[in-house]
């Protein structure tokens, strides 16, 4: 059954999505991120119910995992996922996006963060997206080199 | 590593009353309108833009039901209000959330509708949350009449005589809505579309210009359709018993969250009522002007008062000490011994916190702010914000810690782990998305509960950060314990906004949602409040005020604490 397409206002992404994720396990604070996230998939022009759903079942059907460890390995920062299983997207974004925060505020060189075995990459995108343009806060200009690694 | 320290922002003045005082639920529940308001600084931008009003389109039949286009041309843009009215039965008409019709339901449409919106409008509207809008509507909004006074009006008017004064009194409007909607819902614009226009940037000014022109509406349906009725031996509505009809208001929980999800933005409106007050009391001379004001408003607030009357008895007993505290007040003015010395603002403000209650206390402020426009109105211009809650994560713990000791003290103080400290929990209703205030334990859903127990989750980070024993960064912090992310990103927030949040504890068994809404809706500028129970109240928006015609003459913003004409029906 296709369902009829329906055009939400920012307001309703925001109130929808983050509902959504914490109906899939997501901590209020990290919901909120991933409603922002949403926030600035549709303002670019996609669907951010197509994109992300399938993210938010990974964490429902408990495919992924919000557990991580974050080590310093020479010039990089590393997160992996911990417990065996893949690492959610809506737990390694907000951590990319503090990662860059904290950097930023010792340092404006270029830097890498390496995000091990994650879900659905492209929520990474839309997290830094959302911060960078300012969706819920002010991040300035961020120098940084991201790689994903599925 | 570490961050600097977020500075509070140095508002707290001499001579401005502290958070400590004014962000309790007790006093911010005795709250009255003042000059700084929304509704006033509404009409106030109305009167000074010379903004023009139009009836576009008037297609209703005898009994006053179809299809109307009024607008409003402000000196950039041009907004409409689009009603339909509908004849319902009368088993239907219910001001619950849980209705599916009402008398009227509209929409302000931003610029003028074209005969497709309308026809989409029309399909849409009367449906209200099962219809789906576009960012061309800024806001959707529905009412239902006061049947008793809106008969009662159309019925004298139609015999030539005017509608009974007492009776006109008694309710203060032919409609009353039940609720406005903004902010993107239901498809509706984004409030960042209107943000940054200067006549609609104003914290809910589209939905006070909503009801506004709703207000206008009402007063010319019932007209009409008296003249319907009457034919020539109709007449209009004497023009000072227009101004006195409002618009009716039933407010319940849903506001209540607004307040808790909006921390920033409630510093601004506190801030800007508290500068204000700090002006008005440092002034050490007086103007014979400016006594001559505050005689006057005193004066009107007195009528306004005598002539509230509510059925709850906690709220008249209230009342009735507020008329107490009034006559003390006319009885110290009085004295001229009184009226000689300095620094006579701050003296009435000093006596009323001595001996007033608090809803005695607040309308005093109020009338402090009523007699000093040309200090106060200013102020208006700053009363909303774009900053949004931000995550440091750069910041220490200790840090982190030292902030929650420094500026939550009266949430550490509070014992949560005597179940009776948070007995209540808000959640959202799975059938109307609308917010509730459940009891923990004894209805289902605790497990849903919305993150606005404020003190309760900062004395629990205390505990967590007191069981931490690296003095980590924040950000790993909040990695390792996300259920933290919340209220740590609110707590590194709120310490540059000292008014930003509630200072009493929103879960307690004790706690009384209906003093955040009549805090809200002071702000709002509404009168007369009427609660119903300690979950919802009846207001009046917009009694007093000028009509669209009524903007001459520089006494259009005196319109603060109306009480009814001094009209006999014919």
């Amino acid at each position: 059954m296709k369902s009829p397409e329906i055009v939400l206002s920012l307001n309703e992404i925001m109130f929808y999505f983050t509902r959504a994720a914490v109906g899939a396990g997501l901590s209020f604070g990290l919901a909120e991120d991933f409603g922002r996230s949403s926030i600035w998939i549709g303002a670019s022009g996609l669907d951010p119910a197509r994109i992300t759903s399938k993210t938010l079942k990974s964490l429902d059907e408990a495919q992924s995992s919000l557990c991580a460890s974050q080590t310093e390995i020479g010039a990089e920062t590393v997160l992996t996922p911990s417990g065996g299983k893949q690492l959610s997207a809506l737990f390694a974004g907000p951590s990319v996006c503090d990662w860059i925060l904290e950097r930023k505020a010792v340092s404006d060189k270029t830097q890498h963060f390496v995000i091990e075995q994650v879900d659905h990459p492209f929520l990474i995108a839309a997290a830094v997206g959302a911060l960078k343009s300012g969706i819920g806060r002010s991040a300035g200009r961020i120098p940084v080199a991201l790689s994903v690694m599925c | 590593m570490k961050a600097e320290m977020p500075e509070p922002t140095h508002v707290v003045s001499k001579g401005m009353r502290s958070p400590e005082k004014v962000m309790r639920l007790s006093r911010m529940g005795s709250s009255f309108q003042t000059r700084l308001s929304f509704m006033r600084s509404l009409t106030r931008r109305i009167s000074k833009e010379k903004w023009k009003f139009e009836k576009l389109r008037f297609e209703v039949d005898e009994k006053g039901y179809g299809t109307s286009v009024y607008v409003v041309h402000t000196p950039e843009r041009t907004y409409s209000l689009i009603t339909f009215t509908n004849e319902i039965a009368p088993e239907q008409r219910t001001d619950r959330v849980v209705a599916e019709v009402w008398d009227a339901t509209f929409n302000l449409f931003d610029g003028i509708p074209t005969e497709a919106d309308i026809k989409r409008l029309s399909e849409n509207t009367p449906k209200q949350e099962a219809g789906r809008f576009s960012p061309s509507e800024l806001v959707l909004a529905r009412a239902n009449k006061s049947l008793r006074l809106f008969e009662h009006v159309a019925s004298r008017l139609s015999e030539g005589k005017q509608p009974d004064i007492e009776l006109l009194a008694s309710v203060g409007y032919l409609m009353r809505t039940t609720a406005v909607y903004g902010s993107g819902k239901f498809g509706c614009a984004d409030r960042e579309k209107i943000s940054n226009r200067s006549e609609t940037r104003g914290s809910f000014q589209v939905e006070l210009l909503t009801v506004y022109l709703f207000r206008w509406f009402t007063i010319e349906l019932v007209e009409y359709v008296a003249r319907q009725r009457g034919g020539r031996k109709a007449v209009s509505l004497n023009p000072e018993i227009s101004k006195f009809l409002g618009i009716g208001n039933a407010t319940g929980l849903g506001m209540a969250p607004f307040l808790i999800k909006h921390p920033v933005l409630i510093h601004k409106w506190v801030l800007a009522r508290e500068t204000a007050l700090s002006r008005v009391v440092a002034l050490e001379s007086h103007t014979p002007e400016s006594l001559s004001l505050f005689r006057k408003f005193m004066f009107q607030a007195t009528q306004h008062i005598a002539e509230w009357n509510v059925e709850d008895e906690q709220q008249t007993s209230r009342i009735i000490k507020t008329r107490e505290d009034l006559k003390q007040l006319s009885n110290w003015f009085a004295n001229e011994e009184n009226i000689k010395q300095p620094l006579i603002w701050e003296r009435i403000l000093r006596f009323a916190e001595a001996n007033f209650s608090l809803e005695g206390q607040e309308l005093t402020v109020s009338l402090l702010l009523e007699s000093h426009g040309k200090l106060v109105d200013e102020l208006a211009d700053d009363m909303q914000t774009s900053t949004g809650i931000e995550l440091e994560p750069s910041m220490s713990l200790n840090q982190l810690e030292e902030l929650l000791q420094k500026s939550f003290n009266w949430a550490l103080e509070i014992d949560f782990d005597d179940p009776e400290k948070q007995r209540r929990f808000w959640y959202y209703s799975e059938e109307k998305l609308e917010p509730r205030f459940g009891d923990r334990y004894a209805d289902p859903g605790a497990e849903q509960e919305m993150p606005l127990a404020v003190g309760r989750d900062v004395f629990l980070l205390n505990k967590k950060i007191k069981s931490v024993t690296d003095d980590i960064s924040v950000g790993t912090f909040v990695q390792n314990h996300p259920e933290f992310r919340n209220i740590v990103r609110r707590v590194q927030t709120v310490v540059r906004f000292p008014y930003a949040e509630i200072r009493d504890n929103i879960v307690d068994a004790e706690m009384r949602p209906i003093d955040l809404l009549r805090f809200k809706l002071a702000f709002f500028g509404a009168s007369k409040f009427d609660p119903k129970s300690e979950l919802w109240t009846r207001i009046t928006l917009f009694q007093g005020a000028p009509l669209p015609d009524q903007f001459v003459g520089n006494d259009s913003d005196e319109w603060a604490f109306p009480f009814c004409p001094d009209i006999v029906a014919a």
